[in-house]
């Protein structure tokens, strides 16, 4: 319970709390860039990752008395991020899971031979996925959610978000060979 | 189980921080941010309005000893004009003092240790103000002290000055090492 990591920043988020704006800078200079590759990720518009970084930290800030270091600093000003961004995709109506909705499960594609791995390849192939398969991939390999969260981030089962994952990776796997 | 390509992926998932943002922009956003947020304590202030007390007090007394230094000396043409300048003088430096007073009570980003580090070094300078202004009652060698007195003030505008270029903005050198998500 008393894992030293969940207290990182301890010093600075404890006197951001009470509103020191010096101290408030210092954190937001660390986690700026971070949170906005975040963003950027799942809404894809510079502007748009733009505005979901400023608002999230303008929240994070408001409601950090809220913060009670059950995660990190970084895991929950994350969640922000990532809850604003995609409500910003819902505002624009972009689909958030892919359009074939049958919920039956695929199994892994153990049959398919492993692509060579190349980074710069699997980011292409990632960018050319339709868009409700990028944000699971990137939720659930990137950000490092687990299916529960994204079920919750995504307002989506459990079971969906298993199914649209198993989807997502086997596509990916064939635009990769 | 996570296969090999999901383990690569996550291996590698820092390269997907592939963008960054400019300084130029970081502080834009950051001055919205701030704006949005709510005032900070005001604990602080007490303090500064003693600090802007005690000038409005010295230059209350600066225009006072003017006014005693004319009554005593009107007869002195010589005089008149010293003491005519040295107002003009006073009330040009009373206003940049002023200003700079100002600039410091709307920086959102002072520390408290800042503010008192700056509040010594002004007692230091008031006292010796108030120093100077006795000696010019006497009326001796008052063209040394007028020099005197706006040196003082220099040094406090200076003072303010430096204070202001060290609040804003603030370099941080974090190891980005640091970085937890």
């Amino acid at each position: 319970m008393n894992n030293p990591i969940l207290f990182t920043h301890k010093a600075l988020i404890e006197r951001s709390k009470l509103g020191d704006r010096k101290m408030q800078y210092k954190l937001y200079s660390l986690y700026v860039d971070a949170m906005y590759n975040v963003s950027i990720r799942i809404v894809k518009v510079k502007e748009d990752a733009e505005d979901v970084v400023q608002d999230s930290f303008i929240d994070a800030f408001k409601h950090l008395s809220t913060f009670k270091y059950q995660s990190t600093f970084g895991s929950w000003l994350k969640r922000i991020v990532v809850n604003k961004s995609i409500n910003y995709l819902k505002v624009k109506r972009i689909p958030l899971v892919a359009i074939d909705e049958q919920d039956y499960w695929i199994s892994e594609p153990e049959s398919i031979k492993e692509p060579q791995l190349d980074i710069n390849k699997i980011k292409a192939a990632i960018k050319t996925l339709p868009q409700g398969y990028q944000t699971i991939i990137n939720l659930y390999l990137i950000e490092g959610y687990d299916h529960n969260e994204i079920g919750d981030i995504l307002e989506i089962s459990v079971s969906t978000s298993k199914s649209q994952y198993h989807r997502a990776k086997k596509k990916l796997v064939e635009l990769i060979n | 189980m996570k296969d090999e390509l999901e383990q690569y992926i996550i291996e590698n998932k820092d390269q997907f921080d592939s963008y960054k943002l400019d300084e130029v922009d970081k502080l834009k956003f950051w001055s919205n941010i701030s704006n949005q947020l709510p005032e900070q304590p005001k604990k602080v202030i007490p303090i500064w309005k003693n600090s802007v007390f005690k000038i409005a007090a010295s230059i209350i007394i600066v225009l006072g000893c003017s006014f005693l230094a004319i009554m005593f000396n009107n007869n002195s043409y010589e005089n008149n004009i010293v003491n005519q300048e040295l107002n003009e003088i006073d009330g040009y430096y009373k206003s940049l003092v002023n200003n700079q007073i100002q600039l410091i009570k709307t920086s959102s980003n002072l520390s408290t240790k800042d503010q008192e580090d700056f509040l010594l070094l002004v007692d230091d300078l008031d006292a010796e103000y108030l120093k100077l202004k006795n000696e010019l009652k006497e009326g001796i060698n008052n063209q040394r002290i007028i020099e005197a007195i706006i040196a003082n003030y220099r040094k406090k505008i200076q003072l303010m000055e430096n204070l202001l270029d060290r609040s804003y903005p603030i370099k941080t050198n974090f190891d980005d090492g640091e970085l937890i998500l």
